[in-house]
């Protein structure tokens, strides 16, 4: 693994493993809100058919 | 691994979170037979009743797989309902059977077969094409409903059924477990796929696979190990004629793998495919890369442009590898085919490093990856490789350049132009700018007989004789001029690939094979080598206005000093 801190770690995810999914539902707390809309935006792009594939 | 483990956990959550709200949003895309809502409600009271059987569901990969197809294909604007949605009762009903929640789910039925994650698979009884059955979840009587009179228990008293599977390892006292899925339609890691079909002994031999290399890893890397036991959910095995080994950004935790190769290559491909799942865990939280997402690179080690968090995953992926092969060959003994790859990785990973040095497209945290991938790379590298191997690995690497630029690199018309203009002026070349574009627009392989060529030499010694010394016809279109490279006649191997260029100007291969052959004689063929996009393009164009092609070594030796002065910084990708 690389180097990487905590502090280089700048999370844009909120720690979620502890919400049940039934409050996370109704949450708009503004980090989530946030994190919503990176998946969005994430979601045009990502098909969910990339592979790391090897081929040589 | 803890910490990755949970940031995947928080992703997979948000996931099904953003997919229920758009669906909400979005009717249209979810048609008459899947119910979301209702779905919903069901994992929550599930979730209820055992959190860690739905956290299990959850981070299962191929659910992860689904989960980012979902959200993907049911964007708003598409409003027509999407055939996959119906995993999601699958999702739901593998959740409610596994917290004994009562309740029945609709599920599709894909290639015949009908899979609940974590749970098991039922192949569907007779020939009769079903598209869906009723899961009905109900304790001990749980079962498959597939029409009002035929229903298959779930409890593993029907072999029509067959609960999830875990291969269970243990070696040095150090136990893996992981689930065994070849059946759930996305084991593929992509669109829903039929089940791979092993047979019995195939299988039986896949898993003695597993065995073994689980005592190569505990035995020699046992940090890799650990690392697998936290990390490794599910395995995909795969049947051995299609050599696959893959992972998925969306499949956290899961590998696929052909059981094809000796245990060692099967233990190195388990490691280098965990390492993709760290990386993708290591992007969940913190950019490594920022501007063009559309931008693409050279992975030496792919035929295919890749974007740069692509090319990141595989410098951190091999250099791993590279790691492994030194210990192997430290401890088990060197042989022809780990010297191979030491010294092919490392070169190739090297390249790769060369390319990306100073790229404004890596942030801070890109860079510093970078900086300890090259730093570690540097490590291996003291360890020294056999000259004569290593002028091999340099000339697949540089051949498999030359053939992707060939492929994929467009110089710019105008400074095509412009180099052609000067030529049939009979004057000096332009300096130019180089703005050459990366279009991925062949999904064709690369030629690779000259590289499959010296591969082969350098691990099968006795066979490349028989090759390059054989009556027969070798592949591809110089088979002369490439034996008489890959044996080490330069001179020959140019002068065959200079004759073969008068007849056939557009072939690649021979291009290629020039540059490497002048390259070998010590002679200055640095606009071929660099740029063989540019050559052949400025040769393309003269032929064009001239009708007459100029000879290959004369416009490339004019051409050296331009591109020498364009390309003075360092060689683009």
């Amino acid at each position: 693994m690389a180097h990487l801190t905590d502090a280089d770690l700048d999370s844009h995810l909120v720690d979620l493993t502890a919400v049940p999914l039934a409050e996370l539902r109704e949450s708009r707390v503004s980090e989530l809100v946030t994190a919503l809309e990176h998946l969005y935006d994430a979601a045009a792009y990502n098909t969910g058919s990339e592979l790391q594939e090897q081929n040589d | 691994m803890r910490m990755f483990e949970a940031a995947q956990h928080s992703h997979r959550r948000l996931t099904v979170r953003a997919l229920l709200d758009q669906l909400l949003a979005n009717p249209g895309a979810v048609g008459k037979h899947v119910e979301p809502e209702a779905s919903w409600t069901l994992l929550t009271t599930a979730e209820a009743r055992d959190p860690a059987a739905v956290m299990d569901i959850l981070m299962y990969p191929t659910v992860g797989v689904w989960l980012a197809r979902a959200l993907h294909n049911t964007r708003p604007g598409n409003g027509t309902p999407w055939p996959e949605l119906g995993y999601l009762h699958a999702i739901v009903a593998a959740a409610a059977v596994r917290t004994g929640l009562p309740a029945t789910l609709r599920v599709p039925v894909r290639h015949g077969i009908v899979s609940l994650p974590t749970v098991g698979h039922a192949r569907m009884p007779g020939t009769f094409p079903i598209g869906a059955v009723d899961v009905v979840s109900a304790g001990i009587d749980s079962r498959i409903r597939v029409s009002p009179g035929v229903s298959i228990p779930l409890d593993g008293s029907d072999e029509v059924f067959t609960p999830a599977r875990q291969h269970i390892s243990t070696s040095h006292r150090l136990t893996l477990r992981a689930w065994l899925d070849n059946h759930d339609p996305y084991h593929g890691f992509g669109p829903p796929r039929p089940p791979a079909e092993l047979t019995d002994v195939e299988f039986a031999e896949w898993r003695k696979l597993v065995d073994e290399a689980w005592h190569v890893l505990t035995d020699n890397h046992r940090q890799y190990a650990e690392e697998l036991v936290s990390g490794l959910r599910v395995l995909v095995p795969i049947e051995p004629s299609r050599a696959t080994r893959a992972s998925s950004p969306y499949a956290f935790g899961g590998i696929q793998l052909s059981g094809d190769e000796s245990a060692t290559e099967f233990a190195e491909a388990l490691v280098h495919e965990l390492q993709h799942s760290k990386l993708n865990a290591v992007l969940g939280l913190v950019k490594l890369t920022d501007g063009d997402l559309t931008r693409r690179y050279l992975a030496p080690w792919r035929d295919d442009p890749r974007p740069l968090t692509g090319v990141l995953h595989g410098l951190y992926a091999f250099t791993c590898g590279v790691e492994f092969w030194l210990a192997e060959a430290a401890s088990a003994g060197e042989n022809d085919d780990a010297l191979f790859a030491i010294a092919y990785r490392r070169t190739q990973i090297r390249q790769a490093l060369r390319a990306l040095a100073d790229d404004p497209h890596l942030t801070n945290a890109g860079q510093m990856l970078v900086d300890t991938v090259s730093a570690r790379l540097a490590t291996c590298e003291q360890v020294p490789v056999d000259s004569r191997l290593s002028t091999v690995v340099t000339a697949v690497v540089d051949d498999h350049r030359a053939l992707w630029r060939l492929r994929y690199a467009h110089p710019e018309p105008d400074t095509v132009d412009a180099l052609a203009s000067a030529w049939c002026a009979d004057r000096s070349p332009p300096t130019w700018t180089d703005r050459t574009r990366i279009i991925p627009d062949d999904t064709r392989r690369l030629p690779a007989n000259r590289r499959n060529l010296l591969r082969t030499k350098a691990t099968d010694p006795a066979l490349f004789k028989s090759l390059t010394r054989g009556r027969g016809s070798p592949p591809g279109t110089t088979p002369y001029a490439d034996i008489a490279f890959c044996t080490g006649d330069a001179y020959s191997a140019a002068a065959a690939y200079h004759r073969h260029l008068r007849t056939a100007p557009d072939d690649v291969q021979a291009w290629a094979g020039l540059g490497l052959a002048l390259q070998a004689q010590g002679r200055d063929a640095n606009a071929l080598v660099d740029h063989p996009e540019l050559v052949v393009a400025v040769h393309r164009r003269v032929r064009a206005l001239t009708e007459r092609g100029p000879d290959p070594l004369a416009l490339v030796a004019w051409l050296n000093p331009a591109t020498a002065a364009s390309c003075r910084c360092r060689r683009s990708p």
